[in-house]
């Protein structure tokens, strides 16, 4: 059994003192980050980026992913207390998660987002196991013309998914992949749009960008309303959900485990997403749909289970075929890629030690945030009510910080305050950031390819219609934007599904 | 603002960055070396795709009830573009500051002024700004070796 042995190397690996460690430090930063309402996980990931430099880079990625997902677990608490998502995977949770509190029954809303975030969590690493190996060996048979079409389908989905208004999300993943065109020319080496200026060649550093759009954005947007008070509805009461809420949670965390690990795992999806179908989901499945917001302990675990089973989910594409789902995922691979790690289906068999040894810490993080977050939600708690203008500040310098040390210039601190600037307007404005993010990175690498499969066909485009891979491909980029249109023409006057704004 | 006038708006600004960009693309050579798809043409397809978007939304907001108002905007708020433009200036100061006078000096300036912009006593003002500066400092220059510039202190380090 080639998994038995893989699995032993990945313990063996994710067991050494130093990389347990790391997996703490990082699942309890993650759940900090989850907690806090202003900074979700894209900027607890690229914060710590500098944190990893010199790391063992099997260490830092424990560590990174960690932050991932310990931040869905985190966004439960405040979803659930004072109905403040602190992250937008929990938008879904703080629906019926503030109605239980407001119920006096926090205490079980709480501990089923726990175990249900811990069962989903921990069936999506094993489904991660399952599915990364056989889809990293049908990536080795992937040329140019394949990659092209599949980052042309993640960015089909993400644009789809993101927002109500498509031409939103389409422009912003053009305007995306118009910033990533900014530095050397992937094929000829040619500069364009650098100004003459050395330090951009490289591009525009995404860390920079992505702590601009989401970080700095989302603190202008903060500091524009006047703080609100935060105010703690009820007494938490006991934390173990009752046999009656296990005996009407059994099925949804079955149902939500596999909507959010296969949802995460598609381009462009992300936890957000994962979190907001199985909710409809269970509503839909539900012999008692009217009581989905007046706190049924099914819709907070749906979302919640769904969340952390899309964190397993998003990293099949990620360490497979070196495609991000979300910009979270987006962080973490441009960290990879700094570490020197080339993301794609040769990692599995270049660095199996990396892989399995990443893949099992998930095990052990999932149980540590288990263990962390029931009898800490009093600390938890306490940090909530550290004020936000302390906050503040130290969340700017943080960014600052992070975008100077991982972009190495200053140009990078000026990047970040632009795309500050631009992140406030296109909330104000109701645009999503997400796309503009991940086109950002795949741009240059769907540039790259493009051009190379022109190369091997002599200029002629025929080339992505005559593979088979290819024709699937474009089938499903076809499906992904006609479908929506179909379902709205055929469900008319039934109200449609709004997602909320995806910031991961 | 309404709805249709802020789509309006943004929309318009879409079309504006693509015809820049498109007419910059056009100074790129086409081809070099016989290649395929040469550095003008990612740009140029590019920002006519982000071109067609923002008419699109121009386009698309015509249809919006002209009485629909966008959330979150108030016109009476001024308070709160105050406190951005604030906020933002001071991020901009840090920018421009950092180099010539250190990293020390203005970070510690920058938490102190922030934080008694946002209200926080004195007191606990001067703690965070000087534990925020310190540790950072140890922990991105001594712990992780990262060079930040000194400034005015450079002689001293």
């Amino acid at each position: 059994m080639e998994i038995i042995q893989n699995v032993l190397l990945g313990f063996s690996v994710a067991l050494q003192p130093i990389n347990l460690l790391y997996c703490f430090i990082g699942v309890l930063a993650g759940t900090l980050i989850g907690v806090l309402p202003g900074i979700g996980p894209v900027t607890g990931v690229a914060i710590l980026i500098p944190i990893t430099f010199g790391m063992d880079p099997i260490t830092a990625t424990i560590m990174l992913a960690g932050i991932y997902y310990g931040a869905m677990y985190g966004g439960s608490t405040t979803s659930i207390l004072i109905n403040v998502p602190g992250e937008s995977a929990s938008v879904m949770t703080a629906v019926d998660g503030y109605q239980m509190a407001k119920q006096g029954r926090a205490g079980a809303a709480l501990g089923m987002s726990a175990f249900g975030s811990f069962i989903g969590g921990t069936v999506s690493v094993v489904g991660l196991m399952f599915i990364a190996p056989p889809v990293a060996k049908l990536a080795l048979s992937f040329g140019p013309p394949e990659y092209f079409v599949l980052m042309l389908l993640g960015l089909a989905t993400l644009t789809r998914l993101a927002g109500k208004n498509l031409f939103k999300g389409l422009g912003m993943g053009f305007l995306g992949m118009l910033i990533g065109t900014v530095g050397l020319d992937p094929v000829a080496g040619v500069q364009r749009f650098t100004f003459g200026r050395a330090d951009l060649l490289d591009g525009i550093g995404f860390v920079s960008v992505a702590m601009g759009l989401f970080a700095l954005g989302e603190i202008l947007i903060n500091i524009e309303g006047s703080p609100a008070e935060r105010v703690f509805s009820t007494q938490i009461g006991s934390l173990m959900p009752t046999k009656s809420d296990w005996l009407a949670c059994k099925w949804t965390i079955v149902r939500s485990t596999i909507i959010g690990f296969f949802i995460g795992s598609l381009p462009g999806a992300g936890a957000t997403v994962s979190a907001f179908m199985a909710y409809a989901a269970e509503k839909k499945a539900s012999k008692t749909p009217e009581r989905f917001g007046q706190g049924a302990i099914e819709g907070v675990c749906a979302a919640e289970t769904a969340n952390n089973a899309a964190t397993g989910g998003a990293l099949v594409p990620l360490l497979t075929l070196g495609i991000p789902s979300s910009a979270t995922v987006a962080i973490l691979m441009g960290a990879l890629m700094m570490y020197g790690l080339r993301p794609g289906p040769l990692l599995l068999t270049e660095r199996p030690d990396f892989f399995w040894g990443v893949v099992t810490s998930m095990y052990i993080g999932n149980v540590m945030l288990l263990v962390l977050n029931l009898p800490m939600i009093g600390l938890w708690i306490k940090i909530l009510k550290v004020p936000y203008p302390v906050l503040i500040p130290i969340i700017l310098l943080f960014i600052s910080l992070g975008a100077y040390t991982v972009g190495g210039s200053y140009v990078d601190l000026w990047i970040m305050f632009a795309f500050g600037i631009l992140g406030y307007l296109m909330r104000k404005f109701d645009y999503p950031a997400a796309p503009l993010l991940l086109a950002l990175v795949l741009g240059p690498i769907m540039e790259k390819n493009l051009k190379l499969s022109l190369k091997m066909s002599h200029g002629s485009i025929a080339i992505f219609f005559q593979r088979p891979i290819t024709l699937i491909l474009i089938a499903l980029i076809v499906f992904s934007l006609v479908w929506p249109l179909l379902v709205s023409r055929f469900s008319k006057g039934k109200q449609a599904l709004e997602l909320p704004v995806v910031d991961e | 603002m309404t709805e249709r006038t802020a789509d309006t708006i943004s929309g318009l600004f879409l079309i504006a960055v693509a015809l820049v960009a498109a007419a910059a693309a056009q100074f790129l050579p086409t081809t070099i070396a016989k290649e395929f798809a040469g550095p003008s043409f990612m740009p140029t397809l590019v920002s006519m795709a982000l071109g067609i978007c923002g008419a699109g939304i121009v386009f698309k907001a015509r249809s919006i009830p002209q009485t629909q108002r966008m959330p979150g905007w108030s016109e009476t708020d001024r308070a709160g573009a105050i406190r951005i433009a604030v906020v933002a200036l001071a991020i901009a100061a840090y920018n421009l500051l950092l180099e010539p006078l250190g990293y020390l000096i203005v970070t510690f300036a920058f938490l102190v002024f922030l934080l008694w912009y946002l209200k926080v006593s004195w007191f606990l003002n001067l703690i965070i700004s000087l534990i925020a500066t310190v540790s950072t400092y140890a922990m991105f220059v001594i712990w992780l070796k990262v060079v930040l510039p000194m400034g005015l202190l450079e002689f001293y380090f």
